[in-house]
């Protein structure tokens, strides 16, 4: 597998170094060829702090053909754009904001009104070459594409500068032998890059609980799955750590960021989202390392090595390619389709959950029992957290598939047999990829998938990902309760967007009322937590201050059928529950 | 300075040879190595090319590029100190060319007919021995010292080249040295491997 990263936002831009570093000799005057990173992956971060992209000396500006290359999300838009003045006069959100300080709604909705407002449609069409988004539209074409196999057979090169044309049209009077040496870094990627060097699939590195990477992981994923729907995509999440941050943002904000942006990944079924979201605790991390961030960044990016590294067991090379591990992430049992069947005769299938659990051992012991219960802790001792491998809480017993990364030498019987004694999974479940290694280190990934659900009252339990998600999710809902002014009052929202606002986070059937289902679900141990997609402007023809403006109803979402039926159902529950009801109950049953 | 020829030549040459030989006698054990836990450990039957295809990383071109350097130079200070007086080997030297040791540009001739001639066997075999190895960024950067080292090396040759027939031990032993440590650090990545291979 060999990715291309994407890192959004602050957190994202920071652990992107990591995958990033330089495996080459630095040469200080002048560097040959491209930057080799580890497992040949390629990047780029996001951002839209422009302040914070010039306010480093890593990144280099994409536009200007440097390599690694930051790229301003909101780069293609001029100042004055007449998309930008409509969006700003109809909604009040900024396209050109210069970040999005723990506000994932925001951009949320900023996407939205790209996809439903005709008239928003019709502008930025003109004004940006047919495209119905500048955003999304110039983060994938003019960022990601260019680095990925799908750029290859399409028109790469149309945004090539003059520079990088002169430069690649003097490549070509130098002989093959002597152009990798010649060449000064990659320029805007993609264009003229041997294949062998492009990206079969895409990895999003972003904080849950941030902005910019928050906000913009889920639409961006929308937007490329418009273009390619089976090209693998993958996301990591990085869960803030409890408290308020250093920019004062409490918990309960950050928290409400991660549910959204938790809960928009998490819903979209198959073709229209990512494959797969790995959850990271940053939790776990600032207490293993005692808040050193650059120590934290680098265990994400050693935990995932295993799963880089491009030495595979000889024979098998292709078996750890991003398609087979994609195909892997949606592999369903036949009894889970069966019972998806008999509800409503049509199969949803939803993006997995993979907690990454990580171990490596110094020493050479040839060990795999070592390095399973060093990933997946001892049976029994799910808490205290950190004195395992577990990136983020869960019960490894839980998990419904385990795909296995090692390097050293270890026969796949010896590891599937370690990982099944530890999760209780059948061999069949235990999907195995040997890499091997650099003889210094033995490590081990193992990348669970779904560890939750099946038993009510595992969120009472300490160190499983019911307990942390409901923790999570019960912060949030408790900030949306106590925050209106701060949700509502920012000072830009026109009134559309506060009444829309104002619906999804309170309006019946909307975020906060969602949220306690996912509570609920927690609770009774069913699985998956989130399931119906919400919208902000979404069930409503809606006239603006503009008068030609208006926002379509949304076409209804595919498995909204089931979905409906679970809503009426808890809605059922709930009215039984209540005090009201009991006592109309008992008034009928004494009468 | 002094006339006499106190330095074992010889013998320092010989050690040189010896090292060289080890390493590839550490290259080769290495490979049988990995096969061995490879097949120990392999779920099918497999060919060496197959275990060879599996090992190759890309090393970085700034790592290649040092490499070729570092080889082809250090092919350059290995004949300039040996071949360069008549000190070691007696007649086989720079001086049984006039035509070429009397021109204002003889060393530049000598220098490159030793880099073109091996120089295009290093090119076609130096980047892909080091590329079955797992090399730290660290140990990369510390093979950056080679040169340097090389250039030292070719420069105490060409001083001894130029007072010769007189000679000067001092010269020599720094000579040696430098091509010695030159060495040592060249094969440095693959004793490195075979060390960590041997701790499996």
């Amino acid at each position: 597998m060999k990715p291309c990263v994407v890192g959004i936002g602050g957190a994202g831009g920071n652990i992107l170094r990591q995958f990033l570093s330089s495996q080459d000799v630095d040469l200080v005057v002048h560097q040959f060829g491209e930057l080799l990173a580890f497992g040949d992956v390629k990047g780029i971060w996001l951002e839209s702090a422009t302040q914070d992209a010039q306010g480093q000396d890593y990144y280099g500006n994409l536009v200007e053909n440097c390599y690694p290359p930051y790229l301003i999300c909101h780069g293609d838009i001029s100042d004055s754009s007449a998309t930008r003045s409509y969006v700003m006069d109809t909604y009040g959100f900024d396209l050109k904001a210069p970040g999005f300080d723990r506000r994932a709604e925001y951009l949320k909705a900023m996407f939205e009104i790209f996809e439903l407002d005709p008239k928003l449609k019709d502008k930025c069409s003109k004004e940006f070459e047919g495209s119905d988004n500048p955003l999304s539209r110039y983060m994938w074409k003019k960022g990601i594409r260019p680095f990925t196999i799908i750029s290859m057979g399409k028109s790469a090169g149309r945004g090539a500068t003059k520079a990088q044309e002169s430069k690649e049209g003097l490549a070509g009077l130098i002989p093959p032998f002597l152009r990798g040496l010649t060449e000064m870094g990659r320029p805007n990627g993609g264009k003229g890059m041997k294949s062998s060097k492009l990206c079969d699939s895409i990895l999003f590195l972003a904080s849950l609980g941030g902005g910019t990477g928050t906000g913009f992981v889920n639409p961006i994923t929308s937007f490329v799955r418009s273009e390619e729907v089976i090209f693998p995509i993958f996301a990591l999440g990085i869960m803030t750590e409890k408290g308020s941050d250093k920019r004062h943002a409490e918990e309960g904000q950050r928290y409400l960021g991660a549910a959204i942006a938790m809960y928009d990944l998490l819903t979209k079924e198959s073709g229209q989202g990512i494959d797969g979201l790995l959850l990271v605790d940053n939790q776990i991390l600032k207490e293993r390392f005692e808040g050193d961030y650059t120590a934290m960044d680098s265990t994400i990016y050693d935990a995932l090595k295993p799963l880089l590294e491009l030495r595979n067991y000889p024979g098998d090379q292709l078996q750890d390619d991003a398609p087979a591990i994609r195909r892997v992430l949606w592999e369903v049992d036949a009894e889970m389709t069966q019972g998806k069947k008999n509800k409503d005769n049509e199969i949803r299938l939803l993006p997995p959950v993979l907690v990454p659990c990580y171990y490596a051992q110094h020493d050479i012991k040839g060990d795999i029992n070592t390095l399973v219960e060093g990933a997946l802790g001892r049976p029994g001792t799910l808490f205290p957290l950190g004195k395992d491998g577990r990136l983020f809480p869960c019960d490894p017993t839980k998990s419904d598939r385990a795909l296995v990364f090692t390097r050293g030498f270890f026969s796949t019987q010896e590891i599937a047999k370690a990982v099944s004694t530890r999760t209780n999974l059948p061999g069949s479940k235990i999907k195995i990829y040997r890499k091997l290694g650099d003889s210094k280190n033995e490590d081990i990934l193992i990348l669970l998938r779904n560890p939750y659900g099946g038993a009510p009252g595992e969120h009472k339990r300490q160190g499983t990902l019911e307990w942390r998600l409901h923790e999570i999710i019960s912060l949030a809902i408790d900030y949306v309760d106590k925050n209106e002014e701060n949700i509502l009052g920012f000072q830009s929202y026109k009134k559309i967007t506060k009444d829309k606002l104002w619906d999804y986070f309170y309006g019946e059937k909307g975020l906060n009322w969602e949220l306690y289902n996912c509570l609920d679900r927690l609770e009774n141990g069913d699985r998956p937590v989130f399931k119906t997609p919400l919208k902000i402007f979404r069930d409503v023809a809606t006239t603006s201050n503009s008068s030609e403006s208006c926002l379509v109803r949304p076409e209804i979402l595919a498995g909204d059928k089931y979905d409906l039926r679970e809503l009426v159902k808890s809605e059922l529950k709930e009215i039984l529950r209540s005090e009201d009801c009991r006592k109309r109950i008992k008034e009928i049953l004494q009468s | 300075m002094s006339q006499t020829e106190t330095v074992p030549g010889v013998l320092w040459l010989s050690i040189m040879v010896g090292i060289m030989i080890i390493g590839l006698i550490f290259h080769m054990h290495y490979f049988v190595r990995v096969t061995d836990h490879v097949k120990k450990t392999s779920d099918r039957a497999f060919q060496r090319k197959d275990l060879m295809a599996a090992l190759r990383i890309h090393q970085g071109s700034n790592f290649n590029t040092v490499m070729l350097f570092s080889w082809s130079t250090f092919l350059v200070a290995f004949a300039f100190l040996y071949f360069m007086t008549p000190d070691v080997l007696g007649t086989l030297n720079y001086f049984s060319f006039p035509q070429v040791a009397s021109d204002s540009l003889g060393l530049l001739y000598f220098g490159g007919a030793v880099i073109i001639i091996p120089g295009i066997l290093i090119a076609l075999f130096v980047p892909q021995s080091y590329s079955y190895y797992q090399i730290s960024p660290q140990m990369k950067q510390i093979t950056l010292l080679t040169p340097v080292f090389l250039l030292a090396s070719i420069a105490f040759s060409v001083y001894l080249g130029t007072i010769y027939p007189e000679t000067n031990d001092l010269y020599w032993y720094m000579g040696y040295l430098a091509l010695m440590i030159s060495l040592a650090l060249l094969l440095a990545p693959i004793i490195k491997g075979w060390i960590e291979e041997m701790r499996t």
